[in-house]
């Protein structure tokens, strides 16, 4: 972890969440322990059910912790002036579903206190992004889900937040939308946002995520990068196209496509190898642990 | 944060919670029932042997404070509880807008609904007087606005309930509390109703309920009494005041309020 | 789906049915009593929460269809009573409800209740209740007047009525007349000469004087018939004329004080104003 200040920070975060009038011991997540820096995406990963949601809930305030420490944006939650920097999209978001979508952001620029100019401006521009700015004059009860998730993207940045709480954010969307957000994620990391964002999709977390949060059971055994918690690879499997690989077998079902496995040393020259055959390059997976396996297992490895 | 940015957020949520009441159904068909009241009150004035004048007041002013108080009570008690349950206030709680704002926004939102409310109704009632040849004196305009505050405390009740506790047992809470608010005079005479009441219990249910007789101008107002400016203002201190309270007992109570 | 509408079906049948049913065994059980039920004008006015206004319009009405319903099968009254007195109670200043409530309690039977001491007795609840409110004191003396046949107790409502603020200025001299026509004219004349005392100079002062002069021509008119009645009894005879009893120094006065000749019938004795008298009125 880098000395300098923390984008996101919990220490020893706890929160017991009872069903009133129950005997039942209720769920508890934490002690949590979390940093993240200026310009990182963090994924926060876990079954249903693993206390995700109930961690971003914490992060915002909108469960009171009954222990331990929240920093958002380097001010600690109970002061009045992180909203000004954090963005969030809950999961399943629900508007005012009477308003159409642009009164929805003026209404929450309102809140802001935009100043009126600055407010239109970017309320288009970050519609055109999102792509719903056709859709924005009619209420948002006309709205698809897909429609209303990519509102609430908008929403979440319309105060140009720096620190964005993103809870399911592909939820709903169809394999286009789920590319448009992962791109956006990526291009608001190369403007140096933080980004903690909650999936049990973990090709999504892949693809976009310089570190992953574990959780399971309201505890977050382990954090860090793919590599520290999976290790690295064992290998890699190579599959291609019309080979004639030496060393290769056909892929189970597919009869043009062939794989070769190889050892992390070995990997350039199998590459080159496969590429001098003729052969078409499909892709190249390293073979090691998946994060499934972590979640399931039994004995999570602790926080590196 | 400025006090002119907290007016914007109130206004906002204000001016929201207003587009939200008055789009809704029942706010539509409350005032319907109202004016249809009124027209009622047209009929029935021909078999009250000329008091046709008499009987559309006092219906249209009954309408106006029964109907009134139902859209307080049901709007109100809703406010909270189904932004929680909606999940509608996970999303705006994150922005720069303190529970409290929220709070009163949605309420100051709900007193601009009833004012709208009242005004409607009073048309209505401005209407049938105009058919029995009255007119819609000062005094009844006294006697609306006393109306008005009264439902706008009736109002706060609700909001106080609704941020503590779920729609239907702020509903409750509610029409108990709005009820035994215009029995007011009774409890306070308990100890001579009811053997054994004890006299201090009764005048302490009188000073800590809220006072909804207090607004209750309509016969003076039809019997053409002199209704000086200063009852109005004491009035209007005693809604804020009250109201003040109830809002600021809310928002303690929703500061810690788990959002799950 | 089916199911659902034969349900409904067969309910919306039974309903009407069955309620004929019900009807008719209730009829079976014989009438029931006309009672007024506990709810009282001050409990139901304690119970109003600031609606007693409407529940008075409500109870009024009530009371006026009972009134017609009643009146018109011939079945009494019994509960018209509590019905005003609960309209009264719940608007004190229903002034309708107690006059026309007066009204239905005080006409004789079968057009009213013909109970005037309780129709005067509402009208008095209704004076106290509104003290600034003297025609309500005046229908309370006139019901005294007409319905009971109490000049004096009319009167002296009236008087108090002519107090109250705002009171018109004929109102005193209203009850010097009903004692007048009462027959008890000393009364009246004091009262007319009170009137006379606390009238500004005018047509009260005026008219106070012609009325003085009217009741002391009636007590003159009294006293001679009294006189000539006294002494047809003792002497079992009869004058002719007036002026032979003056003569004979039975009688002192023959005529009004507007110098009129009083009329005499000479068979009955009856001593009165002359029609011809500028002090003659109509009775």
């Amino acid at each position: 972890m880098s000395p300098a200040r923390a984008a996101l920070s919990l220490a020893g975060v706890a929160k017991t969440i009872k069903t009133p009038f129950s005997r039942r011991p209720g769920f508890t997540v934490g002690p949590l322990n979390l940093s993240i820096s200026e310009g990182e995406i963090v994924g926060l990963i876990g079954a249903n059910g693993a206390g995700k949601t109930t961690t971003l809930k914490l992060l915002l305030g909108l469960l009171v912790p009954d222990a331990g420490r929240i920093e958002l944006a380097g001010v600690p939650l109970d002061r009045d002036s992180w909203q000004r920097d954090v963005g969030y999209l809950p999961e399943q978001p629900a508007f005012y579903d009477y308003l159409s979508g642009r009164e929805f952001m003026r209404f929450v620029g309102d809140l802001f206190g935009l100043e009126r100019k600055t407010l239109a401006a970017r309320i288009e521009s970050l519609l055109t992004r999102v792509g719903i700015a056709e859709s924005a004059h009619r209420p948002i009860r006309t709205y698809s889900k897909g429609m209303q998730q990519r509102l609430g993207i908008a929403q979440a940045l319309l105060n140009d937040p720096k620190v964005l709480l993103l809870d399911e954010p592909m939820s709903g969307l169809d394999p286009l939308g789920r590319l448009f957000v992962r791109d956006l994620l990526l291009e608001l990391r190369a403007q140096g946002k933080s980004i903690l964002f909650s999936t049990h999709v973990i090709p999504d977390a892949e693809y976009v995520c310089d570190r992953l949060a574990l959780m399971k059971a309201g505890q977050m055994p382990a954090v860090g990068t793919f590599d520290e918690l999976l290790g690295l690879p064992t290998g890699f499997e190579i599959a291609a196209v019309r080979a004639t690989m030496p060393g290769a077998v056909p892929r189970p079902g597919e009869a043009d496509r062939f794989i070769r496995r190889v050892e992390p040393s070995e990997l350039t020259r199998a590459i080159d190898d496969v590429l001098s055959h003729g052969a078409h390059l499909v892709s190249v997976s390293p073979i090691r642990a998946s994060v499934e396996d972590l979640l399931s297992s039994s004995n999570p490895e602790s926080d590196k | 944060m400025s006090p002119l940015s907290s007016i914007r957020r109130l206004w906002a949520v204000a001016y929201n919670t207003f587009l939200e009441s008055v789009r809704q159904r029942l706010f539509f068909g409350v005032v319907f029932f109202a004016l249809l009241l009124m027209l009622t009150a047209l009929v029935l004035k021909d078999i009250s042997v000329h008091q046709d004048k008499k009987i559309v007041a006092d219906i249209g002013l009954g309408a106006i404070d029964f109907f009134g108080t139902i859209i307080a009570i049901f709007l109100g008690a809703d406010l909270v509880g189904r932004d929680i349950e909606r999940r509608t206030l996970h999303l705006l709680l994150v922005k720069p807008l303190r529970r409290s704002e929220f709070i009163l926004g949605r309420y100051l939102g709900l007193c601009l609904t009833l004012f709208t409310s009242v005004v409607l109704m009073s048309l209505g009632l401005a209407m049938a007087l105009a058919t029995v040849n009255g007119d819609f004196s000062a005094n009844i305009g006294k006697a609306v606005y006393s109306l008005l505050l009264q439902l706008c405390l009736t109002g706060a009740i609700a909001v106080f309930f609704s941020t503590t506790s779920s729609r239907v047992l702020a509903i409750l809470g509610s029409t108990v509390v709005a009820v035994l608010g215009r029995l007011t005079d009774v409890l306070k005479n308990a100890s001579l109703i009811i053997e054994g009441f004890p006299d201090w219990l009764g005048k302490a249910m009188y000073f800590s309920l809220p006072n909804l007789l207090n607004f209750d101008l309509k016969n003076r107002a039809i019997y053409g009494d002199v209704l000086p400016g200063a009852i109005l203002l004491d009035l209007t201190f005693y809604a804020l005041a009250y109201s003040a309270a109830l809002l600021a007992l809310g928002a303690l109570a929703f500061r810690r309020r788990d959002l799950k | 789906m089916k199911g659902l509408l034969a349900l409904l079906v067969v309910g919306a049948l039974t309903v009407p049915l069955t309620q004929i049913r019900i009807d008719a065994s209730r009829d079976a059980l014989g009438p029931e009593p006309d009672t007024s039920s506990v709810w009282t004008g001050r409990v139901v006015r304690a119970l109003s929460g600031g609606y007693a206004d409407l529940l008075a319009d409500l109870y009024w009405m009530r009371a006026v269809q009972y009134y017609g319903r009643q009146k018109n099968a011939g079945a009494g009254f019994a509960n018209l009573r509590p019905l005003l007195e609960t309209a009264a109670e719940l608007d004190h200043r229903f002034r309708i409800v107690y006059r026309y409530g007066a009204v239905f309690l005080s006409e004789p039977v079968p057009i009213g209740a013909g109970t005037p001491e309780v129709g005067v007795r509402f009208l008095a609840l209704g004076a106290g209740r509104n003290p600034l409110d003297w025609r309500m004191r005046q229908e309370q003396g006139l019901f005294a007047f007409f319905y009971m046949n109490d000049p004096k107790g009319g009167s002296e409502i009236l008087l108090q009525a002519s107090k109250v603020p705002g009171a018109p200025p004929w109102m005193a001299a209203l009850a010097a007349q009903i004692l007048s026509r009462g027959g008890e004219l000393e009364a009246a004349l004091d009262m007319w000469r009170l009137i006379h005392e606390q009238s500004e100079s005018g047509i009260l002062r005026d008219n106070a004087v012609d009325q003085i002069k009217i009741v002391r021509s009636k007590i003159a008119a009294r006293d001679a018939q009294e006189a000539i009645r006294r002494h047809r009894e003792q002497s079992g005879g009869s004058m002719p004329t007036l002026a032979q009893y003056r003569r004979a120094g039975i009688i002192r006065e023959v005529a009004d004080l507007a110098g009129i000749e009083f009329t005499f019938d000479a068979d009955t004795g009856a001593v009165s104003i002359a029609r011809s008298s500028p002090l003659w009125r109509r009775n």
